[in-house]
């Protein structure tokens, strides 16, 4: 025997190849944004002529074998192949000494392993916060942004000189886009999509790890649409909802969390029930939808299935003239899960709490720094469309409070009230929970609709 | 067991020829003691560093093969050698010098090809390598014949020790990309014995300058235990005798 396989060792062309062949199916993620999550595949090919058995997965540090595809022990035939799709939620380095930190898929027993050519290689982004606003009227501008990192304002708008006018670059390479209106980021922060609802398109970029800029925008071949409006993503950013301003629908797509790609798009299950749907806000625990109705001063409340996405058992909230848009505060901040919704027409801002498919709202007191004798003056948005929070910007905050962002759309004073839930010191005995607000008026754009943050 | 009757059979060799002197054989033997050191080096050449071995899959659901192939290519190294000794003059033309000597080759590298994988289309070829250092401590009779006290060709035997450590094994295998069989550094004390021949040319009546060459079997080589990713396996890389020839010049003392 030992003669035979020396014989076949001298006379046989051997191919180079390991007995797994591990290769990335998509480009890999290089950077996450610290509590993003960003996504990995590699397809895994039996190179040998035997059916391999109970493969099990090593996975590095930070990394998390999903259920789907591979998993995390299978079984593999000769010259099949399955794609291991890995969730990862830290950085990862391919020069780490240890190889436990390391990808490897083994032979039962552990002795036999095989690893990649290509190692995943993360690295914690330190990309600053960043503000997005999309508008209708200003000849398709995206509008990037700064957040000041220490008081959530977005830059120029510091209370000392509220009135100085910010400029924010525009944004989105690849494409000229016609109405940039909603905007939605993926899981890992690291794509967004733009609905243009004028071009029928929900468009898809990269955004840059460094600069966050908005990059190689692109189709999202999302197709089947109208006028797409807003969109939100499952909490575990499979899937996307898109409202259809002119369908009346929402429509249920799936997300490739490796590219961002969607696909599958159909009708969400709930029908044409909505009226000019605009904002969509998902509860964290992904139980219930949320869709403003433009038109019919109500908000939507669809359950949510678990497993499909599917909306079912459609209920509505009254009490608005126009609700634009909705944001949900995660839980984890101090006021608990409210959620905020802009009324364009009374330009107003409702805060609602949750009861199962519906809501119960009351409009906030919002207020603003005054340079006079008075600590506070009373707050008026200007015709509020979109509306985004950020947790944990407000000055000076002593827990985890949201910062709620709103987009003032009035035709040549647009910009962006940057509101904080106010803790202490509140204007007057009855105003806890009230909006203390200042404006930063953006110079560029005109009737911005709707923002997103990038934090 | 093996182990120590070997080592015994060295020591009761070495002891063998270390009493030759002593032997109260003839009255030339027990009258003319004559202390010997002797200085040597020269270049140790040996193509026979390492052997081919064969690790077979034993369990089909969890081992790959591992197919060594030394290279077998000739190496050669400095080595130097000091003997301590005495000298008898058996009769006015034959004499013996008999003692102990020590000798250190500079370190050889043991290299070839690593064929591992779970069946032929799917192996991978490496390359391999470690160290060995070999030094000997042999008792060592040097029996030779004089010409006219000038020139002594001579031939001489030694049996003994051989302390071959072989170390620092490494592969080409990429170390992120899969698991190959790595082993430690491993000690062997192993039976050994040289033979040779040489000529010796007195430069005054104390010293003598000389060459010689001589063939030497080191004994057994073998690195430490193996291990895949931290799990011991069985079976080390080892060959049953290392054969060197060596070229030497010398410069003896002989009181």
């Amino acid at each position: 025997m030992k003669k035979l396989c020396l014989v076949l060792f001298a006379f046989t062309n051997i191919s180079y190849a390991l007995p797994l062949n591990i290769t990335p199916a998509y480009p890999l993620p290089t950077g996450i944004i610290p509590g993003n999550p960003v996504f990995a595949a590699y397809t895994v090919e039996n190179n040998t002529h035997k059916q391999l058995n109970n493969l099990l997965v090593n996975p590095p540090n930070n990394v998390s074998i999903n259920t789907t595809g591979c998993g995390a022990t299978f079984n593999l035939a000769s010259g099949s192949s399955c794609t291991l799709s890995l969730k990862i939620t830290g950085t990862v380095n391919a020069q780490d000494s240890d190889v436990n930190n390391h990808l490897f898929v083994c032979l039962p027993g552990r002795k036999t392993c095989i690893g990649t050519n290509q190692p995943l290689n993360v690295q914690e982004l330190k990309t600053p916060a960043y503000i997005y606003a999309g508008s209708t009227a200003s000849s398709g501008l995206l509008s990037q942004c700064f957040i000041d990192p220490e008081t959530g304002f977005v830059a120029g708008s510091l209370p000392i000189n509220p009135s100085v006018t910010t400029t924010c670059p525009s944004t989105g390479t690849g494409v000229t886009f016609t109405s940039p209106q909603w905007i939605a980021f993926t899981a890992s922060g690291q794509q967004v999509y733009i609905t243009d609802a004028d071009a029928s398109t929900i468009w898809l970029c990269n955004v840059n790890t460094e600069t966050a800029q908005f990059t190689n925008c692109q189709n999202s071949t999302a197709s089947g649409f109208t006028a797409p409006a807003g969109i939100a993503l499952n909490t575990a950013g499979t899937q996307a909802y898109v409202a259809d301003a002119t369908k009346n629908q929402v429509f249920l797509c799936n997300v490739n969390i490796y590219t961002g790609i969607l696909s599958g798009c159909a009708d969400s299950g709930a029908g044409a029930i909505f009226s000019e749907p605009g904002g969509i806000a998902i509860t964290p625990d992904n139980a219930t939808a949320f869709i403003a109705n433009r038109s019919s001063t109500t908000i939507s409340g669809c359950s949510i299935n678990a497993s499909t996405g599917q909306l079912s058992s459609c209920s509505t909230t009254g009490g608005f003239v126009e609700a634009f848009d909705l944001v949900i505060a995660p839980a984890g901040v101090a006021q608990g899960t409210l959620v905020y919704v802009t009324d364009n027409a009374t330009l107003k801002i409702k805060v609602c709490t949750i009861s199962g498919n519906t809501l119960n709202c009351s409009t906030v007191n919002s207020y603003t720094f005054n340079t006079g004798t008075n600590l506070y003056d009373n707050y008026s948005f200007n015709s509020p469309k979109g509306i985004t929070l950020a947790i944990s910007k407000a000055k000076n905050a002593t827990s985890q409070i949201a910062t709620v962002y709103v987009a003032n759309s009035t035709l040549g004073s647009a910009g962006i009230a940057v509101c904080n839930y106010c803790q202490t010191n509140c204007p007057n005995s009855s105003s806890a929970g009230a909006l203390i607000c200042t404006n930063a008026n953006i110079s560029q754009i005109n009737n911005i609709v709707g923002i997103a943050l990038l934090d | 067991m093996i182990k120590n009757a070997k080592n015994k059979k060295a020591v009761k060799a070495f002891a063998l020829l270390c009493c030759l002197g002593s032997l109260n054989t003839s009255e030339a033997l027990t009258t003319h003691l004559h202390p010997v050191i002797s200085l040597g080096g020269g270049i140790a050449a040996t193509s026979n560093v390492g052997n081919s071995i064969h690790f077979p899959i034993v369990n089909t659901a969890s081992d790959e093969f591992y197919n060594y192939t030394a290279s077998h290519s000739t190496q050669e190294n400095a080595f130097y050698d000091i003997f301590i000794g005495n000298e008898w003059r058996l009769n006015s033309s034959l004499g013996l010098q008999a003692g102990v000597d020590y000798n250190q080759i500079h370190t050889f590298k043991a290299a070839g090809t690593l064929l591992q994988g779970i069946d032929i289309p799917s192996a991978d070829q490496y390359s391999y390598h470690f160290r060995l250092l070999s030094r000997q401590l042999l008792a060592e009779g040097k029996f030779f014949y004089s010409l006219n006290d000038r020139f002594y060709p001579y031939f001489l035997l030694g049996l003994g020790v051989a302390f071959n450590k072989s170390y620092d094994f490494q592969t080409s295998v990429p170390p992120f990309l899969t698991f190959t069989r790595q082993y430690s550094n491993h000690m062997k004390q192993a039976f050994s014995y040289l033979a040779g021949v040489g000529i010796d040319i007195a430069i005054t009546p104390h010293w003598r300058a000389g060459v010689a060459y001589r063939f030497t079997d080191l004994g057994k080589v073998s690195l430490g235990p193996a291990s895949i990713n931290g799990i011991p396996v069985s079976g080390t890389l080892s060959q049953t005798h290392f054969y060197v020839n060596e070229a030497m010049a010398q410069l003896s003392w002989i009181y």
